[in-house]
């Protein structure tokens, strides 16, 4: 069974230039993906090739300018908030927490937003903070946490409602090497070996998709440039994912622009 | 009982929030009641209660219902953009976006505690008010100065929400909440009655909503007037209500709708 399936999915924006003239940008243009339950796909582009914008529109955020969304066999025009009760996203956690709350109390404000009851909260919470290794730090203001500390706790946020389908969008961007390598293990063996989930993870860090994902899709300019399995990319000509990019984004190895 | 538990979440949240701010707590608490200090040593000192017959030549009580008042005002207009602008800076109404909340839960449900805030403060004014500086308050009449404060705070949360809504597209709000405020307080009798005004003022008074609610909730505070002889103001205002709140959520999701097609909601 299909976690997300859109067709032809189209975003754009109107931007202002001068008083009264505004220029038509195509962030999105007729993208038809599929992304198979229970597998960890790429989402790989250059920065402005319109990941974030994708995401935003599969996670609800943004409303799509044409075309249509399936997450979870829902239909994003007639049942948005079913979708939003099977998914979650973890953004790069620096900004999105209550700095005068802990991490705790951070959580159990999302909680109360999924309608858990505050007993199954309290224990489900704990449990969370000890999976992302904060147990120490769950009762300090969100102010004092580190980067990595900060992601770790929007990981624990993705999984407060347990979620069929997690959308990562530059999960590893503040996040050290080390933390990084852990985030990516992290993701293999728990959420995706363990808890079975799909995962949607945007990124540029080609060494990551390479790493974990089982699909990748090369976004640039809003449209999908290559759409395939790991095993795909590197094909009979024994190409790296690092050439197909390049390839993808129309540019030289030794350009800078 | 999910809509509960969404209420409680955000209702936590600010206490929580306000309770790690504490001198900020306390250093509001010591304003409210240097404001009524001021107050009631300045009328002593110059003691003219002109124009003030109708309300029994009291200007302390008439002044005290005219702060409790501007407080409440200051929440009801200011509180929507006031939560939407912090939820905008921290970060997070795209995460809260996200779980299954519908916008209008955010908006009333993350203002429940500035409302209980200002009536906090409200019921300081009073105390205070009352028990040190003898401000004349007709017990009888809590109940029903409380229903035309809730009509009251109807017509002037739909302003807010018409606030909130040109936040969400402008990203500013504070201009209109800022004129409305200011004329609310200025024009509808807060510090002084209306008839101290020019008489070019005293007709654009009565065009506000705020100079029939505190006319009527001093009446009813000070003089002990029954809903009978109040209904006329409270008549108005339940006009203003009827067709302000419904036109100000309509204008808010029509506001929200256009934030999410633009892919605004996370800009400030």
């Amino acid at each position: 069974m299909h976690a997300i399936i859109t067709k032809n999915l189209t975003k754009y924006f109107f931007h202002r230039r001068g008083l009264f003239k505004k220029q038509k940008i195509t962030a999105v243009n007729r993208i038809n993906l599929t992304v198979e339950k229970g597998e960890i796909f790429g989402l790989l582009g250059p920065n402005g090739a319109g990941k974030t914008t994708l995401i935003k529109m599969l996670t609800t955020i943004l409303t799509p300018s044409d075309g249509n969304i399936t997450v979870n066999g829902f239909d994003l025009r007639k049942e948005e908030e079913k979708i939003k009760c099977s998914i979650s996203l973890i953004y790069p956690g620096e900004r999105s927490f209550y700095p005068r709350l802990t991490g705790r109390q951070n959580l159990a404000f999302f909680s109360g937003l999924y309608g858990i009851p505050s007993h199954l909260a309290k224990s489900k919470i704990s449990e969370l903070l000890e999976m992302v290794g904060l147990k120490d730090k769950a009762d300090v203001w969100f102010e004092e946490y580190s980067s990595g500390m900060a992601q770790r706790l929007a990981v624990a946020r993705g999984l407060l409602n347990n979620p069929d389908i997690i959308f990562m969008d530059e999960p590893t961007k503040s996040l050290d090497p080390l933390e990084a390598q852990k985030f990516r293990i992290f993701i293999k063996e728990f959420v995706i070996r363990e808890q079975k989930k799909t995962v949607f993870l945007a990124t540029h860090q080609l060494n990551e998709a390479e790493e974990v994902c089982s699909r990748i899709a090369i976004l640039h300019l809003g449209e999908i440039r290559f759409c395939g399995s790991v095993g795909e990319v590197i094909g009979p000509e024994k190409k790296t994912l690092y050439d197909l990019f390049l390839e993808a984004v129309g540019q030289g190895k030794h350009e800078f622009s | 009982m999910n809509s509960l538990r969404k209420i409680t979440a955000f209702f936590k949240k600010s206490l929580i929030v306000q309770m790690n701010y504490t001198l900020d707590f306390f250093i509001s608490i010591f304003n409210t009641v240097f404001v009524i200090a001021v107050f009631f040593f300045l009328i002593r000192l110059f003691n003219q209660n002109l124009y003030l017959e109708k309300y029994k030549g009291d200007l302390f009580t008439f002044l005290l219902i005219g702060l409790a008042y501007a407080r409440f005002l200051d929440t009801w207009l200011n509180c929507f953009s006031n939560s939407l602008q912090s939820e905008f800076f921290c970060g997070a109404l795209e995460m809260i976006l996200v779980t299954p909340i519908k916008i209008f839960e955010i908006l009333f449900f993350s203002t429940l505690w500035p409302q209980v805030y200002a009536l906090f403060h409200v019921l300081i004014y009073f105390t205070v008010g009352i028990t040190f500086f003898q401000a004349h308050i007709s017990a009888s009449g809590y109940l029903l100065a409380s229903l035309i404060a809730l009509v009251s705070m109807i017509i002037f949360m739909g302003f807010g929400i018409i606030s909130a809504a040109i936040l969400l597209i402008f990203k500013r709000g504070l201009p209109l909440r800022s004129v409305l405020y200011a004329s609310s307080l200025f024009l509808g009798g807060a510090y002084f009655p209306v008839e101290v005004l020019p008489q070019a003022f005293q007709k654009i008074s009565y065009i506000l909503p705020v100079t029939y609610s505190l006319r009527a909730i001093r009446n009813v505070l000070i003089n002990g007037y029954t809903i009978n002889l109040v209904y006329d103001d409270v008549k108005i205002l339940f006009i203003f209500a009827i067709i302000l709140f419904p036109a100000s959520l309509y204008i808010f999701k029509r506001a929200f709708r256009h934030a999410k097609s633009v892919g605004s909601l996370a800009h400030y």
